[in-house]
């Protein structure tokens, strides 16, 4: 027997198991029924509800099997007269405070107490005592706590505190008095995800939004993939009468373990909107007529068709939102490419992590987060850069907090802003806005002088570095603190913590990517894992966090005006052979528009139809004017999505799409884990998954797609794109796969070693970094980005009751300097102007920022920064990047 | 202003000098298991915790608001409502209640117009149920302000309050 488990016997059940293990773990791996109530994995042991008493042969008194660590040769009896007497009697006293009302209940037929008064055959009310009253506590917009329910298991306090890292709730008072709440009745840092909810185990906390909309016993439940950001998590999708109802999950399921954020858990109901899109609509007499499929698709093969014989197939594009799945993507791509025939075909990735792709693809020859996101809590040291993670991607701002607080990482935090995350890191670095490259730079120059280089990793595993090392030549300390307002002593400081940790990864955002140096900047990135040897084994990563639901699969897919599906160059002879035979035509040869290129091709005339499906191009392109003008110049535009959103307005033919929770099919997140997504409810009216109505519309004009369901979709992208090689319905599960699959692995590599990149090598890139003129007419820099509340564009959470709630209207955030000195308060209406244009909008004063920086939340609808933004090409990627802009302040009278 | 008029000042709408807390809270910074030293030394202080004193504790110390209240609502050495400097303190223990300290309870109860718990309107004095103060042999036991009163009758009690001399 090996020295590190230890056996005992329950009920006469032999076990052995780890050492450490309590005998509550003993039990359930043989699964004797041990009843608990405080108890929840991988919170801290409590020990409090004393229900999980059992008795062991030679100790005097029972004990908690939660707490009590299993010992060798332990012979522990669970069921005895004597336990069952004292688990009633607990029962009892926990029914003297809780009322009898399981008929009103919410929780009635899912709650923990209710069970283990039945199983006990406890009637309630043994005492007759009389307890103190308490007001429910509707502090909280989405939850309703009461105390009078309330079982103190503290669950919710645990994983607020140990899981989110949180803290918004505690213990308050002793004894008789003790309730569990908010410190003064006061939301100090709820975020609202709702995680104490999903671990109540009675009914002492309800979802405001579903309470009474359902019974236990009466939904069914539909497990599938948020459709929010890129994390992709896994969650259970409650519906009764084709109606969502609720939004829950069930620990450790999916990338996400179970949690969830505020999108995902209340954020659902834009789907069951009655804005939502119901049939076809083709315009007349600028108006439109609601028609049926047949005509609509009649109508759209017409189009296409008139434009393509008059001005040639590159007359054409198609532009793919990532909120589709990977077989709406697959079938958009190929209907422009097969059918259309032209390689005119981007995605709003264009718009988020194009310089990583053509970043990566470069050096590595990969495109997408090299290690899962569940490595990040094993992780030694960390470095986030260019991202308000807690508010974009929870759920990878959950593991770096948790890497920090429960695991003792490192953390290194790089953004001008003062975020949530600033709070956990040992070093927060805070350059100018826009100056990150001579900073990462300058963390290499460090790196190289100091010798703290993994050079054995350099000589073996990468190339370029001699060409490389001239180039950070000029970065010195002085030089860098000159460019970036980084004190030296910082810069060493998160250089010596990097390169020194024993694992480490690079985490960053958009933070990163939306500037006019941004492939350069993810670059830099690269480098610095391939100096410190950080790249190509397990926890050694960098992670691209991307921000929407698919944004990773639609670039998969190949809705890339350069790219096949699974990067397979278009100008690469044997590739294009490979689909033009897997799809039976000849394929265009020329590599086609991207997204910028085609908004200026239609301004010039030279580009005549467009097919958008799934993005509100002109709320999410950073420069509005360019879409406007770009759209209005076409002659025929078809859009395709959930809403009639300013971009359908726009259109000649609008179709109507189903949303996540009404499609089958699979997305792929940020961490490479292609995942299935299941419809729970059929769509309203008349509108059709976004797979069916690309196939109508090809079938239309000629070019026949036959498939009965998405999982045949699944099944020929499986054939036919490399990295998703061998990927079905059988092999992804539940829980999917992280591509790529060989044949002896099928659950795919969560992380890449070194042998799955291009010749089994990482390639440095000189980059320098380049300033940008000042401008004295404009001296705000405009920084915009996301919130927490809020998605994307707005298109589907601003539709949401839940999330407007809590925030319904924009902003523009001011420092409090910048304020006084602008003679603002809090409310005052301000306008933005840029040399592109002005938004009015209510000033919200807050020290976040700097003096100098401003920030606008770019989620809203209703506040179409873009109109403020300019764009600035980033040579490599063709990202039209508009992070900052130069901006001045007005106070409107 | 404050809403509470039959009380003084909450002190949550007040500007608050925290100069005096920063004093302590900078001898404490980055140790570890400070808070309830810290919470103490600045009791002292105020006098008593009021919200936004905790509040910037939390801050300060960057432990979550929700553990620092839970610690001060726990303790019953710490006040989360004003009080003056003096406490009128009756021993409950088993002792003292066996020689009549309920009595002598209610009767500084009526005396002042409070229950205890409560802070006088003129915010001189908060009477207090305390449990065993350990000196059962001079029970019953009522600590005025600094003095002990042992074996102390309801009468002497009253006297002694009503001769109070503020130090």
């Amino acid at each position: 027997m090996s020295d590190n488990l230890v056996s005992l016997t329950i009920d006469g059940i032999k076990v052995s198991l780890e050492k450490g293990s309590t005998i509550l773990d003993a039990a359930q791996k043989k699964k004797v029924y041990i009843p608990t109530l405080c108890h929840y994995p991988e919170l801290t042991r409590f020990g409090a509800c004393r229900l999980c008493l059992v008795e062991v042969e030679g100790f005097r008194k029972l004990v908690a099997a939660c707490t009590t660590p299993a010992t060798e040769g332990m012979v522990v009896h669970t069921v005895t007269p004597e336990i069952n007497d004292m688990r009633k009697t607990v029962v009892e006293l926990l029914l003297l405070h809780h009322p009898l009302d399981c008929l009103t209940c919410d929780r009635g037929g899912d709650c923990e107490l209710q069970k283990l008064a039945f199983t006990l055959r406890v009637t309630g009310d043994r005492f007759g005592f009389k307890t103190e009253e308490y007001p429910v506590d509707d502090t909280n917009l989405f939850i309703q706590r009461n105390f009078k329910k309330c079982v103190l298991c503290g669950r919710c306090v645990r994983v607020c505190d140990e899981t989110r890292n949180v803290g918004a709730l505690g213990f308050y008072e002793r004894g008789f008095s003790t309730v569990i709440g908010y410190p003064y009745n006061k939301l100090v840092n709820c975020e609202y995800c709702g995680q104490c909810l999903s671990v109540c185990p009675v009914g002492a906390l309800i979802c405001k939004l579903s309470a009474y909309e359902a019974r236990p016993w009466q939904v069914e439940k539909q497990r599938s993939i948020c459709a929010y950001c890129g994390c992709g998590c896994s969650l259970y999708l409650e519906h009764k009468k084709n109606n969502l109802v609720k939004v829950s999950s069930e620990y450790g399921m999916g990338a996400n373990n179970g949690l969830l954020c505020v999108k995902g858990r209340f954020g659902y109901d834009f789907v069951g909107s009655e804005k939502r899109l119901t049939s076809p609509l083709i315009k007349v007499n600028n108006s439109f007529k609601q028609v049926g499929w047949a005509q609509a698709l009649g109508y759209i093969a017409d189009g296409f068709k008139k434009v393509i014989e008059n001005k040639g197939a590159q007359s054409v594009a198609g532009a793919a939102g990532a909120r589709c799945t990977n077989e709406a993507d697959y079938l958009f791509q190929k209907f422009m490419r097969a059918a259309l025939g032209t390689n005119n075909v981007d995605s709003s990735v264009r718009l988020e992590h194009a310089p990583s792709i053509s970043a990566m693809l470069g050096a590595l020859g990969v495109a997408g987060a090299t290690n899962s996101l569940a490595e990040l809590k094993q992780t030694d040291a960390i470095l986030l850069i260019g991202s308000n993670i807690t508010a974009s991607q929870v759920i990878a701002g959950i593991y770096v907090k948790q890497a920090v607080r429960q695991y003792g990482a490192k953390l290194i935090v790089i953004d001008p802003r003062s975020l949530e995350i600033s709070r956990f890191a040992d070093v927060w670095l805070r350059p100018e806005p826009g100056t990150d490259l001579a900073l990462i730079n300058g963390l290499l120059h460090i790196i190289i002088k100091e010798g703290l280089q993994d050079q054995e990793f350099i000589d073996k595993d990468t190339i370029g570095f001699a060409d490389f090392l001239q180039s950070i030549k000029e970065y010195t300390q002085q030089q860098v603190e000159k460019i970036t307002g980084v004190p030296a002593g910082q810069l060493e400081q998160a250089a010596r913590l990097f390169a020194g940790a024993k694992t480490g990864s690079i985490v960053y955002g958009m933070g990163i990517t939306q500037h006019s140096q941004g492939t350069d900047n993810v670059s830099a990135l690269i480098n610095l894992s391939l100096a410190t040897g950080k790249l190509g084994r397990k926890n050694c990563g960098i992670y691209p966090l991307r921000t929407t639901c698919n944004s990773q699969g639609v670039a998969d897919m190949g809705v890339l005006p350069d790219y096949y599906p699974g990067y397979t160059a278009c100008d690469d002879m044997d590739g294009r052979r490979h689909f033009a035979r897997g799809w039976g035509v000849d394929l265009p040869d020329k590599k086609g528009l991207y997204l910028p290129q085609m908004l200026e091709a239609a301004k010039e005339g030279k580009l005549s139809a467009m097919y958008i499906m799934g993005e509100n191009l002109l709320s999410a392109y950073p420069e509005r004017k360019q879409v406007e003008e770009a759209l209005c110049a076409l002659d025929f535009l078809v859009v395709q999505d959930i809403f009639l959103t300013e971009t359908a307005k726009m259109a000649d033919v609008v179709l109507p799409a189903a949303s996540f929770a009404e499609e089958s099919g699979t997305f792929t997140n940020l961490e490479r884990r292609v995942q299935p997504v299941k419809a729970a409810i059929s769509p309203p009216g008349e509108a059709k998954p976004d797979w069916e109505i690309i196939a109508g519309i090809s079938n239309a004009c000629g070019f026949v797609m036959d498939y009965a369901a998405s999982r045949e979709i699944t099944e020929e992208i499986g054939r036919l794109a490399p990295l998703y090689k061998g990927i079905n319905s059988e092999v992804l599960g539940t829980d999917g796969v992280f591509w790529p699959l060989d044949d002896n692995n099928k659950t795919g590599k969560p992380y890449f070693s070194m042998s799955d990149f291009y010749e089994g090598k990482g390639r440095f890139t000189a980059v320098d970094y380049q300033s940008e003129a000042e401008n004295s007419e404009y001296p705000f820099m405009l920084i915009t980005g996301g919130i927490l509340f809020h998605h994307g564009s707005g298109a589907m959470s601003n539709r949401t009751k839940g999330l407007n709630y809590l925030n319904a209207t924009g902003y523009v955030e001011i420092n409090p300097e910048d304020a006084d000195r602008l003679g603002l308060v809090e409310g005052d209406l301000v306008e933005v102007v840029s040399a592109g244009g002005k938004i009015e909008v209510k000033a919200k004063i807050a020290d976040r920022y700097r003096s100098g920086i401003v920030f606008v939340p770019g989620n809203f609808i209703d506040l179409p920064v873009n109109k403020v933004m300019q764009v600035k090409a980033d040579g490599a990627s063709h990202m039209p990047a508009a992070k900052l802009t130069p901006v001045k302040i007005r106070k409107v009278t | 202003m404050c809403d509470n008029n039959d009380k003084p000042c909450c002190g949550a709408h007040k500007e608050i000098d925290f100069g005096a807390a920063d004093e302590i809270l900078n001898q404490y910074r980055g140790k570890e298991g400070v808070l309830i030293p810290v919470l103490q030394k600045i009791q002292a202080e105020y006098g008593w915790l009021s919200q936004p004193l905790v509040e910037h504790i939390a801050r300060e110390l960057n432990i979550y608001l929700s553990e620092v209240y839970g610690v001060v609502s726990f303790y019953s050495q710490f006040y989360t409502e004003p009080r003056w400097r003096y406490t009128i303190q009756i021993c409950r223990g088993t002792a003292c209640h066996v020689k009549g300290s309920l009595r002598i309870l209610e009767n500084i109860e009526d005396e002042l117009d409070v229950k205890a718990g409560q802070m006088t309107k003129d915010g001189k004095f908060t009477v207090e149920e305390v449990n065993c103060v350990g000196a059962c042999g001079i029970a019953p036991v009522v600590i005025l302000g600094q003095k002990t009163l042992g074996s102390i009758t309801v009468a002497e009690t009253l006297d002694a309050l009503r001769n109070f001399e503020e130090q």
